[in-house]
């Protein structure tokens, strides 16, 4: 049978932006490494890995495996706006736990796009079967912390100096944790 | 009289078709507490089979998307994907008997609703859910009953809330028979007959006994081969096939 329906959806920022989200694909390689390729290192400087580094976007998507990592790309007019994954563990004392990590274009911050992409992530998470999620970046990372407050998660724990800056400064972490049973399928886009 | 109560059949014919064979001198009458569609490949199979028997069926919000775009909106990537899939595939009969189901109902066993008798797309899944739903129950919010059978979470549970207004968890016993008291008030789950999720790949449902107020909880395998073959065959998600296979 033709598969008419795609694994995507569609949705509408506040501005009126047209979005579309949908999991990352073997395809994208090229789609992604441009996006990280157009942040600047202050955007970059929390991203666990060194994306600007070919060899490990081609890691990346070598080792693509949903169970493991679900990747779940922002785009708009065929550009990747946003990178949002959900890390989990299958077995052991964390497989009920969900870690997330974004990063968002900030041309399109402040518009309702990681909110979007978080809300699609938490409704995964209930989907997969995890019971909590947790999230952690740095304290001073105020729009993070709204954004992620928005939905649904409290912040646990603030442990100091945890992450270094790009100059070499000490950061406060903030970890944020958030029952997924409580707002899956309550948030509508 | 005694009630099998179904949950969240998903459209995995292969297993309605294995419960319906295993009540069938078990039950005098069927309950199905909404979700005959979603996720699996055979929504009109099951949809007909349902028109077919004596069984009364209330509306999940699986079914309700097929005729509501903006709840179906809601939906997460996977699931979205299933109901437009489903929607396309329904015939015009099929979809209009699902979007003509109530969302609750009053039955002589007890409430019946899909999430909880606050909404189709309420979870009870934890304690203070459970706790908010049996005192209103207490209170007579949805009517007299001591009784409220949910679904829509997959998974078998009986929340308790004994005479001093305390709640608890009921562990099911292992050969799935318990007795309830009839002053204490009850949610039951009876797990998911298309879609489990409690890490047991069993179709589940239960036989409420209203004569000496019994449930029983059972679990049974079906032909989970044919199902998944179905879901590649219609290019449906890949991952609604292996999650038949580990129960999540």
């Amino acid at each position: 049978m033709t598969d008419t329906h795609e694994l995507l959806k569609k949705g509408k920022l506040k501005d009126g932006t047209e979005v579309i989200l949908r999991p990352m694909t073997k395809t994208d390689r090229q789609l992604v490494g441009d996006f990280f390729s157009r942040l600047t290192p202050s955007v970059l400087q929390y991203v666990r890995n060194d994306v600007t580094n070919p060899q490990v976007l081609d890691k990346w998507f070598a080792q693509l495996d949903y169970k493991k990592v679900f990747p779940l790309l922002g785009l708009f007019e065929n550009r990747v706006v946003a990178d949002a994954t959900l890390h989990r563990v299958t077995h052991g004392w964390r497989k009920h736990l969900g870690n997330i990590r974004i990063v968002v274009d900030p041309e399109f911050q402040e518009k309702g796009l990681g909110t979007f992409m978080i809300n699609e992530l938490v409704d995964l998470a209930h989907e997969f079967g995890l019971e909590k999620l947790m999230v952690e970046f740095p304290l001073k990372a105020h729009g993070a912390l709204a954004m992620f407050k928005k939905n649904g998660f409290s912040p646990r724990a603030v442990i100091e100096g945890l992450m270094k800056g790009r100059h070499g400064e000490n950061l406060d972490v903030v970890i944020m944790v958030m029952d997924v049973a409580v707002y899956a399928g309550r948030i509508l886009p | 009289m005694r009630v099998a109560v179904l949950a969240d059949i998903h459209a995995n014919i292969e297993a309605f078709q294995a419960v319906l064979d295993d009540l069938a001198h078990r039950a005098d009458r069927i309950l199905n507490l909404g979700d005959l569609v979603g996720y699996n490949a055979s929504p009109n199979e099951c949809v007909d089979l349902a028109r077919k028997i004596n069984m009364h069926s209330i509306q999940g919000n699986h079914d309700k998307a097929v005729c509501d775009p903006n709840l179906a909106e809601s939906f997460n990537i996977y699931a979205h994907k299933a109901i437009l899939w489903t929607k396309d595939t329904l015939t015009e009969q099929n979809t209009r008997f699902l979007c003509s189901l109530a969302e609750s109902y009053m039955a002589t066993c007890g409430l019946a609703c899909h999430g909880s008798p606050e909404g189709i797309l309420s979870y009870v899944e934890l304690h203070y859910q459970a706790r908010t739903i049996l005192k209103n129950m207490k209170k007579g919010f949805w009517g007299q009953t001591n009784t409220c059978f949910f679904g829509h979470t997959h998974k078998r549970k009986i929340w308790r809330m004994d005479v001093r207004g305390k709640v608890a968890p009921v562990e099911i016993p292992a050969n799935g028979v318990l007795s309830l008291n009839k002053e204490e008030v009850y949610l039951l789950n009876p797990g998911s007959v298309g879609q489990p999720r409690n890490g047991d790949p069993r179709s589940s449902y239960l036989i409420f006994d209203t004569d000496d107020n019994t449930v029983n909880f059972r679990l049974l395998d079906y032909d989970r081969s044919a199902t998944i073959k179905k879901i590649i065959a219609a290019n449906l998600p890949e991952f609604f096939a292996k999650r038949l296979i580990d129960g999540i």
